[in-house]
């Protein structure tokens, strides 16, 4: 499927906050509660619609673990945006927002859309951050600010879809050299005959992964 | 040889939850699921007969790590495909675990006596994770807005540190193999299977706090699992674990040492298979990318069961003799062996 712009995303936050659950309820619409722990970095894609223009969403879940950072700091850079997530149910996920808000901004590129998710927004018996204090951090650091729920699918349709619209905005304002590919943002076949794509370009897929 | 339908032997059903697993321990669900639980399959790896059976055991019997011939003749069997059933046997000779359990002050059974104590005063146990978790995150919630990010009441037999492993285990234990038998759900089965995980990882990061726990190793511990006893396995891990040269520095948290495995395999890669490798390329996809989960579990991400423990072998083989990095070359392997497609 022909697209107007491929934007590339990056998922980040510290172990188990769900930003795999995220992006599968987002690629593939469903939570899976069960499933095998990121090593390293996957991959998801899904096509979506802002202001009539087809774009492609092209996004990396990183691993949360310590130990993975060196790797995972490598793919900022070319990445249009960042969905930086934390656990409502834990406090030091929230406490550990401003080491991941500097390596982001230390290794991305300074027009790097970043969308704050607090996470698992169902489970509000067991909350330890309040919204309001995600609201702040986020408006303190000119951040985009959204609760979500991987399992109820709240919200996580709009933090994929604010951010496009956030980036495409910046777009049309001239902010993003689209020519430069290590924006995280590439002119589709749609606009322009450009290389081929990652991959055969089905909405709604996850693509990546093994088959046998 | 033909392909069989693992559901001519062997096959378990755990009638309770009305599962099926393959001959690996892997739950079989519906199509429609079949891309995230992608480990479960019909297998068609070789089978030996009884006589060469026969043969395995009985070099088994007089297996001598140092002598080239035991070592060429398992190389043979590995070739021809080692039964399952002596999987175990074969892995315990090729890392010589008796040995490094004799040579080490370490004691498994003491170390998990002196875990019992900060895990009683957490009120955690490793035979309900769910609640360990759940148990474990208030606890840290607790630590975190007491201020006090390293101390914790004086009569308590935990540190933070405690808590932060116990925790980060804990989380991983249902996200390794979580279609497989041993780990899936909460059945006494189940339940044992991780209980055991849990020891073994935390053990293991008690005997060589240097590594500690670092994510894909709780897919390593969980395959030996599979073919040793608990306390075996905990010390094969620490065989796997031990020589500087191969899969401890994987593990380093600096990264590094996994970048540059990357960069010895991409050069291997564009050796042995120039096209796939200028395709890879082409696409903007790095080595890293995929040679990292590959690497740090140690080839368990594949689907293909038969030919992960096929792999396995081969590393134990080398890993245990003086050759050259056992990692790039299988990696090698898994790319020469498969189409493009596989990866992409």
């Amino acid at each position: 499927m022909a697209y107007a712009y491929l934007f590339k995303y990056i998922i980040i936050g510290d172990t188990g906050v769900g930003k795999s659950c995220l992006l599968l309820q987002f690629t593939d619409k469903r939570f899976q509660p069960v499933h095998d722990l990121t090593i390293g970095v996957e991959f998801g894609a899904r096509m979506i619609t802002i202001d009539g223009k087809q774009i492609k969403l092209q996004i990396w879940d990183t691993a949360g673990q310590e130990s993975f950072r060196s790797i995972t700091r490598s793919y900022y850079r070319g990445a249009a945006g960042a969905l930086l997530v934390y656990d409502i149910t834990r406090r030091d996920t929230f406490n550990h927002l401003t080491t991941w808000l500097e390596d982001a901004r230390q290794h991305s590129n300074s027009n790097m859309v970043i969308m704050l998710i607090g996470n698992k927004s169902d489970l509000e018996s067991r909350r330890e951050v309040k919204k309001e204090e995600g609201e702040a951090f986020a408006r303190e650091h000119g951040l985009i600010f959204m609760e979500t729920s991987a399992k109820t699918a709240s919200n996580v349709e709009e933090a994929f879809i604010n951010t496009a619209k956030e980036i495409y905005e910046k777009i049309q304002e001239g902010v993003f050299d689209i020519n430069n590919e290590a924006n995280g943002i590439k002119i589709g076949p749609q606009h322009a005959t450009t290389n081929s794509t990652l991959s055969g370009s089905q909405g709604g897929q996850q693509a990546g992964g093994g088959c046998c | 040889m033909g392909r069989r339908r693992s559901s001519t032997f062997s096959i378990k059903r755990r009638a309770t939850e009305g599962l099926v697993f393959d001959e690996f321990g892997f739950a079989q669900t519906k199509r429609k699921d079949q891309k995230l639980q992608h480990r479960c399959h019909d297998y068609s790896y070789p089978q030996l007969n009884a006589r060469r059976v026969k043969e395995l055991c009985e070099l088994l019997s007089y297996w001598n790590g140092s002598s080239f011939i035991c070592r060429s003749q398992i190389e043979r069997f590995m070739r021809m495909g080692i039964p399952p059933a002596l999987r175990g046997r074969v892995w315990k000779c090729l890392l010589n675990i008796d040995k490094l359990r004799e040579s080490s002050a370490f004691n498994y059974q003491k170390c998990l006596d002196e875990i019992r104590g900060p895990l009683v005063d957490l009120g955690v146990s490793e035979y309900g994770i769910i609640s360990a978790i759940a148990t474990l995150n208030d606890t840290e919630n607790d630590l975190g807005s007491n201020q006090l990010p390293s101390r914790c009441p004086p009569d308590l037999a935990y540190s933070s540190a405690d808590v932060t492993i116990f925790r980060q285990i804990a989380l991983d234990l249902q996200r390794s193999f979580p279609t497989h038998r041993t780990l899936m759900g909460e059945s006494p089965e189940a339940i044992e299977g991780q209980a055991k995980l849990f020891r073994v990882l935390i053990a293991y990061a008690k005997y060589n706090p240097k590594i500690g726990y670092s994510q894909g190793m709780s897919y390593i511990a969980a395959v030996l699992l599979m073919h040793l006893s608990e306390e075996e396995a905990f010390w094969a891990l620490g065989v796997l674990l031990e020589k500087p040269k191969y899969l401890s520095e994987l593990f380093d948290l600096s990264g590094e040492k996994i970048q540059h495995q990357a960069m010895v395999f991409h050069q291997f890669f564009k050796h042995r298979k120039p096209q796939l490798s200028k395709h890879i390329e082409d696409v903007r996809v790095s080595s890293i990318h995929f040679v990292m989960p590959w690497f740090l579990t140690l080839f368990t991400s594949l689907p293909c069961w038969d030919s992960v423990l096929a792999i396995w072998d081969l590393i134990m083989l080398h890993e245990s003799g003086d050759g050259s990095c056992p990692m790039s070359c299988s990696g090698s392997h898994k790319l020469r062996a498969r189409p493009p497609t596989y990866i992409i």
